[in-house]
């Protein structure tokens, strides 16, 4: 079998962007605005914050609870502050990203986004935990692309936040190699600092 | 000619620079080609995008390096997010970051390039002469199977309890001390990345290198480029300082690697007649988690040391991949592992125990397999490019059996669990299982996949029609240009690409420097 190339129709990440934010704009003006407007969760908010603000901190750190509840041994959601790291790697990368994420969490958690996509009427990060999961799962199974990506990218985002809190590392039963970083090692420039003598491991 | 490296923060004027070449881009392209250059007494300018980051910056934090020293801060993947793309970002490019597996491009693949896409002078025995040299500079060595870690030894176990053929896989390091983390930066130097190799003797030799300076565009006259207009980045925010940097060259490389390069011509208005951006290969990668009873760390060991290319060839029309293992560290763990919750969470419980095979497949080689494409997007835009890469039935199919074939591969090693990449993992106890794969769902984001190896974009071919540089790497609609990286790969390889973009740079300086 040759490769077609062919697939079904899909919506580009930018252009559901796009259709996410005006589309709920013309249903909030069409008699939708109540929802559309409806709050989320309010979480005390962190110093620090970058990227997010309060509606997406809480909304993140909503899916970092249900990502990862409490179980012993292992830091919970809120012990490893995850939106805030979260909110530490978006504030490194791109700003355009950054915006993107943030975008996506408003239609996450949006309660018109909500109804219209599977007839929940309440913001997500209100939803009782069951009703989370099933939300999550909704997102994830989604016969939309977008909507699949957005779930990929927010879950992706959330573990690699967690698991860079040295206490999640910690309960995977890594440790990373002790002793061969060396903070003050020399930086070569060029000839004027001497000749090159990077080359070839050196062990402790 | 004083060489040295400069960073952004100590480009606090706007410069115009004057040299015989500017080759923009430090990976395994361009830091081959600086030194060759160099060497000839050419005077070179290089500017790296990414940061100039060394074993000071190299401390094993996870996070830190792939928001650092990785392409749009790890972050880069197709358009539509169904494949994450890991690519490196840092003065050696992908060679300062990658796993080390050293491969010369197999025969077969130069004799498609020559009687496929027309490409001359460029086979094997050419090439040998330059693999020989760069073989011995990079210390490029078999890595022996007794120094293996237990997760190459599960390749090598099972693939030889089912009868598949297998090897040893040849390493750029010297004095390793095997930590694993390799894609962190090696914190020893024992990586002959180019960071530590030919870029400082290129710079010894009178190169000026410029970190944190991104090339935004080719200024193009009369068929020639008469300067690279690039912008200085600030090395902690890795945003534009406001300062410029203009090189004027007799000579311009482009050595960005597929995506940026390809990303560079389009955004100076060089189409190559529509072919700029096309033919883009990513080596899709679908990855098969196994749990073990015995530990097996699979984040300790030199990381790839076992291969197979057992079913590298399934004949027309049929996908192939190449067999290897990923290190397993807790981000990249939990990344390659799918679902949410508790179930992962008990997947990541048991890391120590976790083992993971990955089929690299090999794209571009069949009929109507174009890859994907590289495009411009918004004007906003700043490091980000619009790759698309369409997957359909031919790649579920190979993705589905190599899943199988790895699976049965953990299970012939003595794995008591294997799950799937699909979002939803399928879970498998025993060969037996293995028609679970058949009923689940394939489709993008309802199956993880990953590429670590770009090729092509600029694609080097006979014909100005169907190729964007010709069998001298010379750009065919301009005098004095040049593309030297894995993009003017027509295909891709089926093997780790880093040995072949160094081979090939090596071969292409000498056309390079004949331009001058």
């Amino acid at each position: 079998m040759s490769p077609s190339h062919v697939g079904p129709p899909s919506l580009s990440r930018r252009g559901l962007l796009k259709r996410g934010v005006f589309g709920g704009a013309l249903l909030a003006l069409g008699g939708g605005g109540a929802l559309f407007l409806r709050e989320g969760l309010s979480l005390p908010l962190p110093e620090g914050l970058q990227v997010f603000g309060p509606r997406e901190y809480a909304t993140f750190q909503a899916i970092a609870r249900r990502a990862f509840p409490p179980r012993e041994g292992w830091p919970d959601a809120d012990t490893a502050r995850v939106a805030l790291l979260a909110d530490q790697v978006l504030a490194r990368g791109d700003p355009l990203v950054a915006q993107e994420v943030r975008t996506v969490l408003g239609i996450f958690d949006n309660a018109l986004a909500g109804l219209l996509f599977s007839g929940r009427v309440t913001p997500f990060s209100r939803l009782s935990p069951e009703a989370q999961d099933a939300a999550l799962e909704d997102w994830r199974t989604s016969r939309l692309v977008f909507r699949r990506g957005a779930f990929h990218a927010l879950r992706s985002l959330a573990h690699a936040a967690y698991y860079s809190h040295p206490a999640a590392i910690a309960a995977t039963g890594y440790v990373a190699p002790q002793g061969f970083h060396v903070a003050d090692a020399p930086v070569w420039r060029g000839p004027a600092d001497g000749s090159f003598a990077g080359t070839g491991g050196s062990t402790p | 000619m004083s060489g040295r490296i400069r960073t952004g923060d100590e480009l606090t004027e706007d410069q115009t620079l004057t040299c015989d070449v500017c080759v923009v881009g430090s990976g395994a392209g361009g830091g081959v080609l600086g030194l060759e250059l160099a060497k000839r007494g050419l005077d070179v300018v290089m500017l790296e995008e990414g940061g100039y980051h060394t074993r000071r910056d190299f401390d094993l934090n996870e996070a830190k390096a792939y928001s650092t020293f990785y392409q749009e801060a790890g972050n880069r993947a197709t358009d539509d997010l169904s494949i994450g793309i890991f690519q490196g970002r840092t003065v050696g490019g992908g060679t300062a970051i990658n796993w080390c597996a050293c491969f010369r491009t197999p025969p077969e693949i130069l004799e498609r390039w020559r009687d496929t896409h027309g490409v001359k002078g460029l086979d094997a025995t050419t090439l040998a002469p330059h693999w020989d040299w760069l073989e011995e500079r990079l210390n490029i060595r078999e890595w022996p199977l007794e120094q293996s870690n237990r997760n190459n030894r599960i390749l090598w176990e099972g693939l030889g309890a089912l009868g598949y053929s297998r090897g040893t896989v040849k390493r750029n390091v010297r004095s390793c001390a095997a930590l694993g983390t390799c894609g962190l930066g090696c914190p020893t130097n024992a990586k002959q990345s180019l960071l530590v190799t030919l870029i400082p003797e290129a710079v010894e030799q009178g190169m000026r290198l410029f970190a944190n300076v991104s090339a935004r565009k080719l200024e193009t006259q009369g068929g020639r480029v008469v300067a690279v207009h690039a912008d200085v980045l600030n090395p902690g925010t890795n945003q534009p300082t406001g300062k410029r940097l203009t090189v004027k060259a007799k000579v311009t490389a482009v050595c960005g690697g597929a995506i940026n390069s390809p990303g560079l011509l389009l955004r100076s208005g060089l189409t190559g007649r529509g072919r700029v951006g096309k033919r883009l290969f990513l080596h899709p990668v679908v990855v098969s988690n196994a749990r073990f009873q015995e530990p097996v760390e699979a984040y300790r060991g030199a990381p790839i040391s076992v291969y197979s290319r057992q079913f590298i060839n399934r004949g027309e029309g049929r996908l192939g991949w190449l067999l290897e293992v990923p290190p397993l560290l807790p981000i990249l763990n939990s990344l390659a592992l799918t679902g949410l919750g508790p179930a992962h969470q008990d997947q990541m419980a048991r890391l120590p125990y976790a083992n993971a095979l990955i089929s690299i497949c090999l794209d571009g080689v069949h009929p109507g397999d174009e890859g994907g494409t590289v495009a411009l997007r918004g004007e906003r835009e700043y490091s980000r490019f619009k790759v698309d890469y369409p997957l359909n039935d031919f790649h579920w199919e190979a993705f589905r059996e190599a899943l199988k074939v790895s699976a049965r591969i953990q299970f012939a090693a003595g794995a008591e669990q294997v799950s799937s990449p699909h979002s939803r993992p399928v879970v498998m106890r025993s060969e037996k299982d293995l028609s679970l794969l058949d009923d689940a769902p394939y489709g993008p984001l309802q199956l993880s996949v990953l590429s670590a190896h770009q090729m092509g974009g600029c694609a080097m071919g006979g014909s100005p029609e169907t190729s964007v540089v010709d069998s001298t790497l010379r750009y065919w609609d301009t005098d004095n240009l040049f593309v030297v990286d894995g993009s003017v790969f027509p295909t891709a390889l089926g093997v780790n690409p880093m040995e072949s973009i160094l081979g090939i740079a090596h071969w292409g300086s000498q056309h390079v420097a004949a331009a001058v």
